[in-house]
């Protein structure tokens, strides 16, 4: 029986997640919480769920994960505390065979914390015609979604015929053992990388969000464009030939940046600069793990509107910084800043990492997830009909961007907050990207 | 004559040896012939070893040279490096 520590180390992917939490629950959006759909078909074995959910250690260990600070500028670390409920199941709020089948509002609603737990739940709800969709809902300071795809994959195979899974599954070497005096090797690391981040974000800048203050509460609304078959393959094919294949995620990153320069332009943009973060997975191909913990590295991309007007030319920028980025190790430096910035209370963390760009912190936000339930044609017993993942928009930027793909088919999310576009430019957002993706001369 | 450190196979081996050390999981098969898209070669990858080879082998691969067909395995690029290092083209 996998034996897991009481107590591990907060990686700085989860404390900079952690401030995202913080800083969304601040402007009165639900906080960095993430949602996987499933849909499920006949023979989805919910007890077979529940039964894996309460024997795996991992499961265990997820479910009872708090953040803790014991003193103050110590840096917090994961501990397990008691468990709460963390699985339900809902009747079938829809009405006969109503597409799409509506979301429960217990889903919704779902206010998940990584300080008081739980930090993940599961709901099942159960139709008329046999299928079944599960909600696997989870606070984004305790996994990443290649993390969620691997804790499926885990709960969903069979121990006696795939094998135990061992400590490197769940958690990073890294984040175990005792090594604390870290911070002297980071801040040496980190030198430069500060410095780096205020000349990338200096002004002018452009942001959706607006100058005004807000009027009330915010909301987070979402739009899935789901591409065919044959959509997907044509955006495969051109991506391959102004990408050879590799920078397929700068092909997207390069329809999105478009897409918002568009928006820009329409609202009289003029030289403020497009800011664009982008997560990379850090994790080893081919590697059941680590489930737990955001294993991330960042690119800062800073593109100019006078460069975001065609594909090919924003690609070409996107392909320069990024080996200019590497070359200066500078997601390793970054990286390490954060780490140094872990004993930051966290209201100060959050508006430390604002400074350099005043607050603005991104134009957008984006993430290619790539294929989501990876190899998995059914889950406890049932065929795996469709899947997609429901991501919250951090605000700042006020316009998240999703990639991700499901059986082959690729799909792009966009959530936003209600102040930040209007239902106008969301359309014209969709019409632009679906533009660039399929359509555009790229030569 | 072509220095022997700057042949092919070596260049592949090197190549191989960075990857299996940086990106692919112990237990995972990824030999010199093995598709690089699927040996989970993504772009910061791709990056990371063309730092590498700049570094270790004193060849920069300019943009141009990207293509699908060198980048079909470690050995194609590893041959685009040989080509590139035989016409004088260094990193510097």
């Amino acid at each position: 029986m996998l034996q897991l520590p009481h107590q591990i180390r907060l990686a700085a992917g989860d404390y900079f997640m952690h401030g995202q939490d913080y800083r969304m629950r601040q402007f009165g959006l639900p906080g960095n919480v993430c949602c996987a759909v499933i849909h499920l078909g006949p023979g989805f074995d919910t007890e077979r769920l529940r039964r894996r959910i309460t024997e795996s250690p991992i499961a265990n260990w997820l479910t009872r994960a708090r953040i803790v600070r014991w003193l103050p500028l110590v840096p917090p670390v994961w501990r397990t505390a008691e468990p709460k409920k963390i699985f339900f199941e809902h009747p079938d709020q829809s009405r006969g065979t109503e597409t799409p089948r509506t979301l429960p509002r217990a889903v919704l609603g779902r206010e998940l914390y990584a300080s008081r737990g739980p930090g993940v739940t599961f709901d099942v709800v159960r139709h008329d015609d046999g299928t079944s969709h599960l909600f696997l809902s989870w606070n984004h300071t305790l996994l990443d979604a290649r993390g969620l795809d691997l804790l499926l994959t885990h709960l969903n195979s069979d121990a006696a015929t795939d094998g135990a899974p061992g400590i490197q599954d769940f958690i990073s070497p890294r984040q175990t053992g005792r090594k604390t005096v870290t911070w002297l090797s980071n801040a040496k690391q980190a030198r430069g990388s500060l410095k780096w981040l205020h000349e990338s974000g200096k002004e002018p800048l452009f942001s959706l969000v607006p100058r005004k203050p807000r009027a009330g509460p915010l909301r987070n609304h979402r739009r899935i464009i789901q591409f065919t078959n044959e959509d997907t393959e044509r955006i495969d094919t051109r991506s391959q030939g102004i990408t050879a294949g590799f920078r397929r995620g700068h092909f997207f990153l390069a329809a999105s940046i478009r897409a918002l320069h568009t928006i820009a332009m329409g609202r009289g943009n003029k030289d403020g600069a497009y800011l664009v973060p982008v997560p990379h997975d850090t994790r080893r191909h081919g590697a059941r793990g680590p489930i737990f913990s955001n294993h991330l590295s960042i690119l800062f991309y800073r593109v100019e509107p006078q460069r975001a007007g065609r594909m090919r030319d924003i690609v070409g920028e996107l392909s320069r910084q990024m080996t200019d980025q590497i070359r200066d190790r500078f997601p390793e430096r970054c990286m390490a800043a954060l780490e140094m910035f872990k004993p930051l209370p966290l209201w100060y963390y959050v508006h430390y990492l604002g400074k350099p760009t005043r607050g603005k912190v991104a134009s957008l936000s984006f993430s290619d997830s790539g294929e989501i339930c990876r190899g998995m044609t059914e889950l406890f017993g049932g065929p795996i009909l469709e899947a997609t993942h429901l991501i919250p928009c951090w605000r700042w930027p006020g316009l998240t961007v999703l990639f991700l793909r499901f059986g082959g088919r690729l799909s792009a999310e966009l959530s936003w907050v209600d102040d930040c576009l209007t239902p106008a430019e969301v359309d014209a957002l969709e019409g632009d990207l679906r533009r660039s993706l399929l359509e555009e001369e790229l030569a | 004559m072509m220095n022997p450190e700057m042949n092919p196979e070596n260049i592949a081996a090197q190549l191989c040896q960075f990857a299996r050390t940086n990106f692919v999981a112990e237990g995972q098969e990824f030999d010199e012939n093995s598709p690089l898209s699927q040996a989970g070669i993504d772009s910061f990858a791709l990056v990371e070893l063309l730092l590498f080879c700049e570094r270790v082998v004193g060849v920069r691969v300019p943009d141009s040279h990207l293509t699908g067909a060198n980048l079909t395995s470690m050995f194609t690029l590893a041959n685009c490096i040989a080509d590139l290092a035989r016409n004088g083209e260094s990193a510097s």
